[in-house]
């Protein structure tokens, strides 16, 4: 099976969820609907429903980094509709380079997906020392560096 | 770009929700409180401009994804 193929029958496959982002991420205002697939145990693919050739590898930044945490504001928990935890996905964008050593991950701004209203958002935190260039690969001691 | 002067202590009104008030002011730093809607995102310029830049080199197109899957499969393990 070829990675196109993969990609196509991918976009009908139960792994594949669409969630409405009420104002777009930031960059890509104009689009509302994305579709998050999981491509692997690592990685998965949010790609725009409207401009389907808009792709961007994520991951759950948990698997990567023991130590990531953050606050959510009542204000953004609400802009997406979040009441419970269990409602709550979070993954983040990567910036992938074919040298594995500079791919890297924005921890600064995680996409915070409300899995049962299908609704999400791409949050900047606020107070913390994440960034959005942090190494992907530099295990889990490292996590935190640099100004937010 | 409308310029006002305004003391410590004292706001701006905008679109009749969103109050700016100028909480104090030392040196170069000025402390701005800010009131708003819920639904009004508030962020620093140069975050903001940041993310919006590197949610832009992220971006891959079909092309890129076809060899970057390749790589995916190799790494999950």
């Amino acid at each position: 099976m070829t990675p196109k193929q993969k990609l196509d029958e991918g976009k009908q496959d139960a792994n594949t969820i669409l969630y409405v982002f009420p104002k777009g991420i930031p960059g890509f205002e104009q689009l509302r609907e994305f579709q998050l697939q999981e491509h692997n145990e690592l990685f998965s693919l949010f790609s725009a429903v409207e401009q389907p050739a808009t792709i961007f590898i994520t991951v759950n930044p948990f698997d990567f980094f023991d130590n990531y945490e953050f606050e959510l504001s009542d204000d953004a928990l609400e802009d997406i509709g979040i009441t419970n935890q269990e409602q709550i996905a979070v993954r983040c964008i990567c910036t992938w380079n074919s040298d594995q050593s500079k791919t890297t991950v924005n921890l600064l701004a995680p996409l915070i997906f409300n899995i049962e209203q299908q609704t999400g958002k791409q949050i900047v935190l606020q107070n913390t020392d994440y960034t959005i260039k942090h190494p992907l690969w530099n295990g889990t001691e490292s996590s935190k560096g640099g100004e937010s | 770009m409308l310029v006002l002067t305004r003391k410590k202590g004292e706001s701006i009104v905008i679109q009749n929700d969103i109050v700016i008030t100028v909480l104090s002011v030392e040196g170069d730093n000025v402390k701005i409180g800010i009131s708003a809607p819920k639904d009004i995102d508030i962020y620093r310029k140069e975050v903001f401009e940041a993310i919006q830049q590197n949610n832009q080199s992220a971006v891959m197109d079909s092309n890129a994804i076809q060899s970057a899957m390749l790589e995916m499969d190799k790494r999950k393990s």
